[in-house]
C-alpha cells in the first residue's frame, strides 16, 4: 500500500512536470502523444494570446469528451518566445492551466515561433489547432479564432472513421 | 477520390486574409495620421528613400517584444537616411486600446524616433497583405518592395541567428541585393476592422 501511495505520488509529481515539458521541434511535438492516438490534435496557444486564452477551455471540454479514445488533444505554448526567462515563463503556464483547470496536456515550446510555423505551415498568428493522422500528416485546421463545433464534428467524424 | 473531398471539406476553417505583398512588386502609397501630433503623413513609394513600414499596435506582447529594438534601429537608421513609419490596423472599436490616444500615450512614453499611424479601417494592412504585428515591408528608392516578414527571427538578442531587416537594409544601403528577402513574420493577428 505504502510503495503504492508513493508511486502514486511520484506518478502526480511527474504529470504536473510533464504539462509543461520542453519541446524544440514539431517532430518532439509528435512524441508526446500516447503511441496509441490515430488522431492527433496540437493547439498551439500562448497565455499572452488573448483568442488563445478564451477558447483554451472550450478546448479542454472536446479534450474531456474525447478521452479514451483514438484521438488526442495536446497544447503547445508558445509563450517562451516572450518571457524574461525560460523559468518564469514554464512557471506562468502552469499557473495558468492550473487556473484555467485545463487537463489536456500542454507543451512549452523553446524554439522560435516561426520556425514553428514554418513547420506546421500556418501564417505567423496563432491560435492555430491542426489535426494530424499517426503519421503525421495533416488531416484538417483551424486558423484564427477556433470554431469549437468545427473541431468537434471534425473529430467525430474521424473517430468514426478510424473505429 | 472520397478521401480527398473530405480532406478538402475539413481544411476549410481559417479566415480569408489577402495575399502578402511579393518581393519585387510595387509598394501601395498611403496617408495616415500619426497619433503623435495629428499631422498627415503620406507615403509616396518611389520618393528615392529607403523605407521600412512596421505593422505594430498597443497591446501584442510579441509586438512589445520588439519595441525596443524597432525604436534603437528606427533612431540609428533615420541617421542613415532611411525612413520607418510604424502603422497600428487593429481595430479600436473593438479593441479601445488601439486608438489614437493610447497610440499617442505609447509613442510620447516610448520615445518613438519614427510616425505612429493609425489605419483605422485597416485598409493599409490589407493592401499590403500585412497579417501580424510586428510584420515588416522594406521599400527601395524606386518604390519596390525588397524585403518582408520578421524583424528578427528571436525577440531574445541570444538567441537571434537571423537579423531579417538589418541585413536587408545594410544589403541594400551597400548597393547589393538581399540574399533572405522573404522570411515568416510571427506574432499577433491584426485584428482587422470590418
Amino acid at each position: 500500500m505504502r510503495q503504492l501511495l508513493i508511486s502514486l505520488a511520484f506518478l502526480a509529481a511527474v504529470s504536473a512536470r510533464a504539462e509543461v515539458r520542453e519541446v524544440k521541434t514539431l517532430e518532439e511535438i509528435q512524441r508526446a502523444f500516447r503511441a496509441d492516438t490515430l488522431v492527433r490534435v496540437v493547439s498551439v496557444c500562448a497565455t499572452w494570446c488573448a483568442p488563445c486564452v478564451a477558447e483554451i477551455g472550450g478546448i479542454d471540454d472536446v479534450a474531456k469528451s474525447f478521452r479514451k479514445s483514438a484521438v488526442e488533444i495536446v497544447g503547445v505554448s508558445l509563450d517562451d518566445a516572450v518571457a524574461a526567462n525560460r523559468a518564469e515563463g514554464k512557471e506562468k503556464l502552469s499557473r495558468f492551466l492550473r487556473e484555467k483547470k485545463v487537463a489536456f496536456p500542454n507543451l512549452y515550446y523553446t524554439g522560435k515561433p516561426g520556425e514553428l510555423a514554418d513547420e506546421m505551415h500556418f501564417d505567423g498568428a496563432i491560435p492555430v489547432t491542426i489535426v494530424f493522422d499517426r503519421q503525421g500528416r495533416e488531416i484538417a485546421r483551424g486558423e484564427g479564432v477556433l470554431d469549437l463545433k468545427w473541431l468537434r464534428d471534425t473529430l467525430k467524424m474521424l473517430e468514426e472513421k478510424v473505429r | 477520390m472520397k478521401k480527398l473531398a473530405l480532406m478538402v471539406l475539413l481544411f476549410v476553417a481559417a479566415p480569408l486574409l489577402a495575399a502578402e505583398l511579393e518581393v519585387g512588386a510595387k509598394a501601395p502609397a498611403f496617408e495616415l495620421v500619426n497619433a503623435v501630433d495629428g499631422k498627415t503623413v503620406a507615403f509616396a513609394p518611389g520618393d528615392g528613400r529607403l523605407s521600412v513600414i512596421v505593422f505594430t499596435c498597443n497591446q501584442c506582447p510579441y509586438a512589445k517584444a520588439f519595441e525596443p529594438r524597432l525604436i534603437a534601429l528606427g533612431s540609428e537608421y533615420a541617421k542613415r537616411g532611411v525612413v520607418f513609419y510604424a502603422i497600428d490596423s487593429n481595430d479600436d472599436a473593438a479593441f479601445p486600446v488601439e486608438t489614437m490616444g493610447e497610440m499617442k500615450g505609447r509613442a510620447v512614453s516610448e520615445h518613438y524616433p519614427f510616425p505612429y499611424l493609425k489605419d483605422g479601417d485597416s485598409k493599409v494592412a490589407r493592401e499590403y497583405g500585412a497579417r501580424v504585428t510586428p510584420h515588416v515591408f522594406v521599400v527601395d528608392g524606386k518604390g519596390f518592395v525588397r524585403y518582408r516578414g520578421y524583424v528578427d527571427d528571436s525577440t531574445k538578442a541570444a538567441e537571434r541567428q537571423h537579423a531579417g531587416l538589418t541585413d536587408a537594409l545594410n544589403e541594400l544601403m551597400a548597393g547589393k541585393g538581399v540574399k533572405v528577402s522573404a522570411t515568416k513574420a510571427f506574432g499577433c493577428s491584426i485584428k482587422f476592422k470590418g
